[in-house]
């Protein structure tokens, strides 16, 4: 039990990082996300 | 004076027995009075201040462009005389005013004595700056083996220092009898600073000597301290050396200082100061060190393979695994200087910056991937097999075969050429010298996604080697193996789903922006794994490692390694040398020699080679002559 | 290969023994420098097996403003946007600047002076084309360059790139006639503005021999012919043991009309406006001519090394 904890705590932090890191980066270059697959511009 | 000379000798188990007499003599010898503590403070006070100085020089950014420092400098130049504007435009050159040697190109002439001249020279800077550090390495661990190896790279690097001040001279007067108008040229535009740069070379050899002479004569206590401050005297007088010469290769590529017609109108500062100056510091300060470290591995490879004894073995085992280290330790940051100083290439002009990665020297970044991917796939060979050493890495082999996969998968992704062919079309339109296409290099999403996994596969080869001679006894040790894993986890499905989707369904913007995200997530792997794993190593069980027990074919690596950082470094010169395309100075002063176009791949690939095999011939001369220095003929009987 | 053999030999021995045997036949030394000299080679190769390209320094072209029709300045505007101007650099179709050779420049200059963001001072698609070269920063158009900074593009009367007056008011012409637009340029007529370059402006030669045409209009890049191995086209080497010569001239100035099986329809077909009458029949000469390696040389004056290597040799060979 405690084992999946880890892993699930773990993922969820992991995913969190990435996803902002995405973010700012993106945004850093004024570019939105845009996840739903609209074409850009 | 007797211990020096036997200390000279080169055989560490016999040697360290001498040492630690002397040490226990020399610390018994002196009580640690208030004032010898004193003493010691202040050596180390010293000793800081210089090493922050010298960190302050390495973040050019900070230091130089202050526009309070430059004011200064001017008013110096100003005072030497620098700043009397000469109103001479650079001379317009026709082929009258070149020379050749015979029916020898003076280009390939040029290039190659210039190459070998920077090989050299970049060794050369390269080996005192990890030099140091070990030496700095050994006085904080109190280990002896870090302070003999530190003095046996310093003995290799020394035969090469006088072929570099001899190739050195070589170039300039080859350079002075090729090509004099345009050495006129420079020599007006950077007057007295050539005169700085040989008193520096003047410098640099004094420190030099002084450095290596006196290794065994302030080896403990204070004196060692006054020993390290030499070092770092030497690379702080090595570095801007370096600096110095950098400016003359960036006022060609970007030249600054000066008008459209080439009058200089500015002081010396604002002809150095060029905006693609410091951008090739960094670039080349850290590939000297890359460089430096892969050639030092062949050296400690190559006595490892012809060693005698099992002692001799591990020692230069461990020696070419710490060479390794260094040269894969500089040589991960080097893509993000590369990107640096090609965005600032880009920001000075554009069409310089696509002549090299989207025109006609866009093939030679296909080499490059090669270059590179060996270095990767050498370096992850080397370390796998260096697993062998210890037995716990048993517990991580399973991984291996998936890394390997991995890379050459990646590796071959990279390699293939895929939308730079220049179709008929396009070479009937462009005249064949320029292609319109930015090149998939820059961008192209699949490359990127190839390039960003090999880094995370070798820096995971790195982090399992770190941990295969550990036990981990934190109690947190599940949650943070788990972390590590999941780090791992999101960062491959990030780096890929920001190749695909952003790279394949939307414009070129969001390929550019999207890079970005992928190189973080890389350096996000490599940072939380380093300070997880040091976290977790707290407290840690090691189990031992056996130096030596390494298959002999895994120490080929080490000499892979070198032969491509030098084709490598060979490569990436030239396609810094030729964004200039026809002219000496950019925009400023025309090349109208014979020699003004830019030579097919297979030329420049051949010259490249000549200039590394004559390397290699040189290398060898180096290592042959330091071991000579241990060998000593048997008096005769009679 | 053999190396391996010996190594896995080494690599027992050497954890059973505190001394090493000494190492196998081969000496160590040669073993690692065969092993490197062996890497070097791989690079080496990989370096000569890609497309071989040579950049060439862009070549100052004499124009006879006399014999100067508004059809060959166009011409000659073209060849310059896509060749010493550079410009297909970056307006192309990967989004760094507009796609100049896909839009209307004539409704596109009409739109953006109208726009209420223009600040610059032209008042028609002439002078906006003129100002977009000598002064790009003037106007950035919305979407390209980057805010505040100035525009990426080079000012195109400057170093590196260098254009004259007459070339720029070429590239003008191209611009304004590509989409069947009217060239409100004027043509230069005589007494131009000197610039260093153009000072001993004389009437255009004719290529001097077959071999010149061929490189001057960029055949050798798809076609094998001369020392060129290319083999995007078909083989011109023997052409002639293949076509007539009524044949040969039609695909050079009607491409289309036949193309050779296995090939793709890719021969540009302006060939029959650039090229003059005398060098069209010198080409057709040559190529009737090559029926295989013996008649290569034939119909062609003195070699002269290729142009290639040595770009100074146009400017003697017209001094002549």
């Amino acid at each position: 039990m405690k084992q999946l904890k880890n892993w699930v705590l773990s993922f969820v932090i992991a995913f969190a990082v990435f996803y902002l890191m995405d973010h700012a980066m993106m945004s850093m270059q004024g570019l939105p996300l845009n996840i739903d697959m609209t074409p850009a511009q | 004076m007797s211990p020096h000379k036997k200390l000279m000798t080169d055989n560490s188990g016999a040697v360290s027995g001498t040492f630690s007499d002397f040490t226990t003599r020399s610390h018994s010898a002196k009580p640690a009075t208030a004032s010898a503590v004193l003493l010691h403070r202040s050596m180390q006070v010293l000793f800081v201040v210089i090493i922050m100085l010298s960190a302050l020089m390495l973040i050019p950014d900070l230091a130089w462009s202050s526009d309070a420092v430059s004011e200064v400098a001017a008013e110096i130049a100003d005072e030497v005389g620098q700043n009397k504007p000469t109103l001479k435009p650079a001379p317009t050159m026709g082929p009258g005013d070149y020379r050749q040697i015979g029916s020898m190109s003076s280009r390939s002439f040029v290039w190659v004595i210039a190459q070998l001249h920077l090989f050299l020279a970049a060794f050369v800077l390269a080996v005192p700056l990890f030099v140091t550090v070990i030496e700095w390495i050994g006085v904080k661990t109190g280990d002896q083996r870090y302070d003999d190896m530190a003095h046996e790279f310093m003995k290799v690097s020394m035969t090469a220092y006088s072929l570099t001040a001899l190739f050195g001279g070589t170039l300039a007067f080859s350079l002075f009898l090729l090509y004099p108008t345009f050495m006129g040229y420079m020599m007006e535009v950077f007057g007295n600073q050539v005169m700085v740069y040989a008193l520096l070379f003047f410098l640099e050899s004094g420190v030099l000597y002084l450095y290596y002479y006196s290794w065994y004569a302030l080896r403990y206590g204070n004196k060692k301290y006054v020993h390290l401050t030499l070092g770092v005297l030497l690379n702080g007088v090595g570095t801007t050396l370096l600096f110095v010469a950098n400016a003359w290769a960036t006022f060609m590529m970007a030249p600054s200082g000066v008008d459209d017609a080439g009058v200089v109108t500015g002081g010396i500062w604002d002809i150095i100061r060029g905006p693609l100056w410091n951008p090739l510091n960094l670039h080349r300060f850290v590939a000297n060190i890359a460089f430096g470290g892969a050639i030092v591995g062949a050296y400690a490879g190559y006595k490892m393979l012809s060693a005698r004894t099992m002692a001799q073995r591990a020692h230069y085992d461990w020696m070419g695994y710490t060479s390794n280290f260094i040269a894969v330790l500089a040589f991960l940051p080097l893509p993000f200087a590369g990107y640096w100083l090609m965005a600032e290439i880009y920001a000075y002009s554009q069409q310089m910056g696509i002549t090299a990665m989207g025109g006609i020297l866009a093939w030679l970044f296909i080499v490059q991937a090669v270059l590179i991917g060996t270095i990767l796939l050498a370096a992850n060979y080397y370390l796998w097999n260096g697993m062998s050493r210890c037995d716990g890495s048993q517990r991580y082999t399973w991984l291996i075969k998936y890394i390997a996969g991995t890379l050459v998968v990646s590796f071959l992704i990279w390699v293939t050429p895929h939308t730079l062919i220049l179709s008929a079309k396009e070479i009937a339109t462009l005249g064949g010298s320029h292609h319109p296409l930015l090149g998939p290099l820059g961008i192209m999403p699949a490359k990127n996604i190839a390039v960003n996994l090999m880094l995370m596969g070798t820096f995971l080869s790195f982090q399992l080697y770190r941990r295969s001679d550990k036990v981990i006894t934190v109690p947190w040790a599940g949650f943070g193996n788990a972390l590590m894993v999941a780090i791992y986890v999101v960062a491959i499905a990030n780096i890929i789903f920001l190749g695909v989707y952003y790279g394949y369904f939307t414009n070129t913007v969001y390929k550019v922006g999207s890079s970005v995200a992928q190189v973080m997530s890389t350096l996000i792997v490599i940072v939380s794994g380093v300070v997880i794993d040091s976290m977790m190593f707290k407290g840690a069980k090691t189990l031992p490692v056996k130096w030596g027990q390494i298959s002999n074919r895994g120490v080929y690596a080490l000499f892979a390694l070198p032969i491509a950082f030098t084709w490598l470094m060979a490569l990436m010169g030239y396609v810094r040398s030729s964004v200039r395309t026809h002219w000496h100075v950019y925009t400023v002063m025309k090349d109208n020699s014979v020699d003004n176009f830019i030579p097919n791949i297979g030329h420049a690939g051949n010259m490249m080679t000549i200039a590394t095999i004559s390397f290699l011939a040189i290398v060898l001369f180096i290592f042959w002559v330091a071991s000579l220095g241990d060998t000593k003929q048997p008096k005769p009987e009679r | 290969m053999t190396n391996t053999a010996t190594t896995n030999n080494q690599a027992h021995s050497v954890r059973d023994a505190d001394f090493i045997s000494p190492p196998g036949k081969i000496p160590v030394i040669a073993k690692v420098l065969s092993f490197m000299i062996l890497v070097v080679l791989v690079f080496t190769g990989i370096a000569n097996l890609l497309p071989q390209v040579e950049g060439q320094a862009p070549k100052d072209v004499k124009v006879d403003l006399g014999a100067l029709t508004m059809d060959s300045y166009i011409a000659m505007g073209e060849a310059l946007f896509k060749g010493k101007g550079t410009c297909t650099l970056c307006h192309n179709n990967l989004g760094r600047a507009p796609d100049i050779l896909v839009l209307n420049m004539e409704d596109t200059a009409a739109e953006r002076l109208s726009s209420d963001d223009y600040k610059g001072e032209s008042k028609d698609s002439e002078s906006y084309f003129l100002e977009s070269m000598i002064a790009p920063s003037k106007y950035v158009v919305p979407g390209y360059g980057k805010e505040g900074d100035p525009s990426p593009m080079p000012t195109i009367d400057k170093a590196p790139i260098g254009l004259t007056k007459i070339e720029m008011g070429a590239i003008i012409a191209f611009l304004q006639a590509k989409d069947g637009g009217e060239p409100t340029v004027a043509l230069p007529t005589d007494a131009p503005v000197i610039e260093e370059k153009s000072i001993n402006a004389e009437p255009p030669k004719p290529a001097a021999n077959a071999e010149e045409v061929l490189t001057k209009n960029g055949c050798t890049a798809c076609h094998a012919v001369l020392e060129s191995p290319a083999t995007l086209g078909p083989d011109l080497r023997n052409i002639g043991a293949r076509s007539s010569r009524e044949e040969i001239r039609e695909s050079i100035i009607n491409p289309a009309a036949v193309i050779a099986e296995g090939y793709p329809p890719i021969m540009p077909a302006t060939f029959a406006d650039s090229m003059m009458v005398k060098e069209l029949e010198m080409l057709v000469d040559f190529l009737a001519a090559s029926k295989g390696d013996a008649s290569q040389a034939e119909d062609s004056s003195p070699a002269e090394g290729s142009p290639q290597t040595q770009p100074s040799n146009e400017t003697e060979k017209k001094g002549e």
